[in-house]
């Protein structure tokens, strides 16, 4: 095996398991070797979150095993994504996510975040408890793509329509795509709320923004 | 069999012993602050209102217990953590008040007297007092240790730190500190009157960390709990949101008396697990008592009795905290379901 397959087969194995340290060393090494930071992105690091959010959906994972890789893959990013954005690359799209008004869960909505980044997206967090008008200046500012919205709760639920009849009657629907998660949501609330997809967890999410935008996997 | 009372009802059940018909329990503690005119804002600072709202809607519907608590960051709230207003009460900071476990250390523990968790002190004394002979009480000595702790040193901070797996001391350290003032106010509640206290540790979720986490941190604690309540003669009770299948097995070997148990949580293993060891209470989907129609309800209230039914050890109830805006209808049509279908 070559000396730069080797790297990118240590990058995602140390990523897989959490190791910060060795992530960014192997990072810094592949640099070193002449190799592109987009081969970096793309032939390990990419791979290996998508893995991580595979190994979550089926019970292997759980949140802190995710936080953790999320954690070394954040690291290696700090190094990349300067000369990535010198390259001139351009992100797959805007994302904007918030949790909605009433509910401060953030933890899931922050690990689709991470996936989303990981995946090529830019990403615009703007929280928790977030109210429909804000959900609407952030559409304006930013120019989305696509939208996430979050609610860990059935009490904070019904927020999701409110949210969507409040961007419908801002004119602002037919720019975005509108996606819904969450621990008590499922496919056919977000059928009834009007959004354009579901995702149950943070792989998918990535997974469903992807098939949204016409973005092959 | 001649009619019992709610509370004979109820300790039969925990116990084991058949009694006249399922009882029924919903978690409508918060909806009925709602709908009966105040908020979870304003409770928190007055038991005496709460438990008259509380009896109230007891009254009103004839549920088989009455929960006390006014939200879920009770204790952290008194130990330093920020709480952000929402349209429900109050919900915490995810930031946390600990900026490492290490500040643990500075961490003052109030006398729970001293501090706005009296009112829920309050709430089961006049409750013991008014309607204690009659219905069971079940307070909350809000959250577990795993979920105080995490709530402190702020949920994705602590998730991370669980993760990394470098200081697993200290995280024991603080998780035992947190669990002794939660047995201090737990002790308080039992003084107040409470027939059961009861913790929600959300956190220690299968949803969210896997069994061995669960089993490395959260048991040991919730199982020094059960203990302690136990040795007082009342009766513990655990309450995990989400899915908890893969570790119900352990939850009932924490000598808890009761589970609460979450809708995604398979009912069947949950009950071939808890049967004759715990009695478990649940777990009905709290979206189709919000969302959906008082027939669908007792479809779902139907299927669990009858799946139970001849033995006992369950006390029907919804998955979580009902929402405010659930129809009062759909309250009712469980109620009608453990008087319809639930009579042994």
């Amino acid at each position: 095996m070559n000396k730069e397959q080797e790297i990118l087969d240590a990058l995602y194995d140390h990523t897989l398991d959490g190791e910060a340290q060795l992530v960014i060393a192997f990072t810094k090494e592949g640099l070193a070797l002449g190799m592109e930071p987009l081969t970096l992105l793309f032939d390990a690091l990419i791979p290996a979150l998508g893995e991580v959010g595979r190994l979550f959906e089926s019970g292997e994972y759980f949140v802190p095993e995710m936080l953790v890789s999320a954690r070394a893959m954040g690291g290696a990013m700090e190094i990349l994504k300067p000369l990535i954005a010198a390259t001139g690359a351009e992100p797959l799209g805007t994302f904007i996510m918030g949790t909605v008004k009433g509910d401060i869960h953030d933890i899931g909505k922050n690990l689709c975040n991470i996936m989303l980044e990981g995946a090529g997206f830019d990403v615009i967090d703007i929280g928790v408890n977030v109210s429909p008008e804000a959900f609407i200046e952030a559409i304006r500012e930013h120019k989305p793509q696509v939208v996430g919205m979050s609610a860990f709760l059935t009490t904070t639920m019904p927020m999701f329509k409110t949210n969507i009849d409040a961007i419908a009657e801002a004119g602002l629907r037919g720019q975005v795509k509108i996606l819904v998660g969450g621990a008590p949501v499922n496919q056919d609330y977000a059928n009834v709320v009007g959004a354009d997809g579901y995702a149950p967890n943070a792989n998918s999410c990535v997974r469903l923004t992807k098939q949204l935008l016409g973005i092959a996997a | 069999m001649n009619e019992m009372t709610s509370l004979e009802r109820s300790l039969r059940a925990i116990r084991m012993e058949k009694p006249d018909r399922i009882p029924v329990i919903p978690q409508a503690h918060i909806w009925a602050e709602y709908n009966y005119g105040s908020s979870s804002d304003e409770l928190m600072y007055d038991g005496k209102r709460y438990a008259e709202i509380q009896i109230e809607a007891w009254q009103d519907f004839g549920w088989d217990g009455i929960f006390v608590a006014t939200d879920s960051v009770a204790l952290a709230h008194c130990l330093g953590l920020e709480v952000l207003d929402t349209d429900l009460g109050v919900a915490p900071s995810p930031e946390g008040v600990l900026k490492s476990l290490e500040e643990m250390e500075d961490i003052e523990w109030p006398d729970p007297r001293q501090t706005r968790l009296n009112e829920w002190i309050i709430a089961t004394r006049i409750l013991a007092e008014q309607v204690g002979d009659k219905v069971l009480i079940l307070a909350r000595a809000d959250q577990g240790a795993f979920t105080l702790a995490a709530q402190l040193r702020g949920m994705q901070d602590f998730l991370l730190e669980v993760g990394l797996g470098e200081k697993p001391k200290q995280i024991q350290r603080l998780l035992e500190s947190c669990n002794q003032y939660i047995l201090t106010f737990a002790n308080l509640l039992m003084d107040a009157g409470a027939h059961a206290v009861t913790i929600g540790d959300a956190l220690a979720s299968g949803s969210l960390v896997s069994p061995k986490v669960y089993n490395q941190y959260a048991f040991p604690q919730q199982q020094y709990l059960a203990e302690a309540v136990d040795k007082r003669n009342r009766y513990f009770s655990i309450h995990v949101c989400g899915k908890t299948t893969r570790v119900i097995d352990r939850l009932a070997q924490t000598g808890a008396h009761i589970l609460e148990f979450d809708a995604p949580t398979d009912f069947e293993t949950a009950w071939q697990v808890a049967r004759g060891k715990t009695c478990l209470l649940g777990n009905v989907d709290t979206s189709i008592i919000t969302f959906d129609s008082p027939n669908k309800v007792k479809e779902e209230c139907r299927w669990r009795i009858e799946r139970v039914m001849p033995d006992s050890g369950y006390i029907l109830s919804s998955g979580c905290g009902i929402s405010p805006n659930a129809p009062a209808e759909n309250l009712r049509a469980m109620i009608e379901s453990a008087q319809e279908y639930g009579r042994y």
